[in-house]
């Protein structure tokens, strides 16, 4: 019962430290990180059993603490932001942490993973979206693939059993958070401006559309179906620039300005 | 603030393929939906490179070219620092910064 608390109390702090780091009040998220520190020893719970709820925390807790060395000023942050969440990764899946020829003999020793089922999707699809804010996208993509088991379906259909097993929120976040990283990575491409970059982005674009297609099947409450049209806009946005006729940008961009302008006044309604 | 911002940032890309008065008039209208979001971006590196070269490519089609060049070359170091890897946009900048904005005729 003092154990559950205890989970309890860490978590409504970490909840906060989360919500403040959402709004970009980084030195305040960084302020209440090292109260908790100093209050508790550390937020994440020491030594927690496999797949318990203060095992779910740690890790949260973990990749929360990467995402606020990625936003030092001096950009050193992200070298131990990564080796943070490839530890969590590590954890999760029960991987051993840098294996050298010489300790083969311990793979018999493999620690079992922190956690199982829908708390290790949870914490892996927040794993991945860490590593793409980050810059990492190619580990971004092995996390998803592991959370999956096999690589991002291209098609809409390819996507039942994925909801089957995910459930239809998580499932939705996946896909909008898929969507977006894809459509990151276009606008680099498109910066590129190259024949080759060009061509890289138009497949992006094409699997950022599917995502948010899904992604939009999947929402119902009002606040999900404006996160949806938010990430079909960005969609739409970056593929203007592979639209051909000057006219025809115009004419898409014209009817996107009038689409995002319908987001922001339901979203302040 | 991020819906904003996308609005902004669409309003930009448009004035990009715009021509006359419209260019600068729509540029304008974009940078003052994006600003607010760039301006909190300051405060930590996990900014979004694209606002930012968004901002100064309005700055410049909205003729304050000092502004788009000071915003350019920060936008520049900040990412040759936080993220080594982004060859592409680097390179984008480098052409900004050495022919000012890509023509879109």
């Amino acid at each position: 019962m003092g154990a559950d608390i205890d989970t309890a109390r860490r978590r409504a702090v970490l909840s906060r430290i989360r919500m403040l780091r959402k709004q970009r009040e980084t030195q305040l998220a960084r302020v209440v990180l090292e109260w908790a520190d100093s209050s508790w020893g550390s937020i994440e719970p020491e030594t927690p059993a496999n797949d318990s709820p203060a095992a779910l925390l740690r890790e949260h807790a973990r990749v929360e603490r990467a995402y606020l060395l990625m936003r030092q000023l001096d950009g050193t942050g992200y070298g131990d932001a990564l080796k943070t969440l490839e530890s969590v990764e590590n954890s999760v899946l029960g991987k051993l942490h840098n294996v050298s020829r010489s300790s083969v003999r311990l793979v018999n020793l493999k620690p079992a993973p922190s956690l199982t089922g829908i708390r290790k999707y949870r914490v892996l699809s927040s794993i991945a979206t860490a590593y793409s804010t980050c810059g990492d996208e190619r580990a971004a993509d092995r996390v998803i693939e592991s959370v999956l088991g096999r690589p991002f379906p291209a098609t809409p259909e390819g996507a039942d059993e994925i909801v089957r097993r995910l459930g239809k929120l998580r499932s939705a976040d996946l896909f909008s958070d898929h969507a977006t990283r894809l459509t990151r990575r276009a606008y680099v491409d498109l910066l590129g401006a190259t024949p080759d970059s060009f061509a890289q982005a138009a497949d992006l674009l094409a699997r950022a559309r599917v995502a948010a297609d899904i992604s939009s099947g999947l929402r119902e409450t009002k606040a999900g179906v404006l996160l949806a049209r938010t990430v079909s806009a960005r969609v739409t946005m970056e593929s203007v620039a592979l639209e051909p006729d000057r006219d025809r940008r115009v004419d898409m961009l014209t009817s996107l300005v009038t689409e995002t302008k319908s987001i922001l006044a339901e979203s302040t309604a | 603030m991020l819906r904003q911002s996308l609005h902004g940032e669409v309003m930009i890309e448009l004035a990009r393929y715009l021509r006359g008065h419209e260019r600068p008039d729509t540029a304008r209208l974009g940078r003052v939906c994006v600003a607010p979001r760039l301006t909190v971006n300051e405060i930590d590196a996990d900014y979004k490179p694209a606002v930012s070269i968004c901002y100064a490519d309005a700055c410049a089609m909205s003729g304050e070219q000092e502004r788009a060049r000071t915003v350019w070359e920060r936008t520049r170091r900040q990412m040759a620092r936080a993220r080594p890897n982004a060859d592409l946009a680097l390179a984008a900048l480098d052409r900004r910064l050495t022919h000012g904005l890509p023509d879109t005729d």
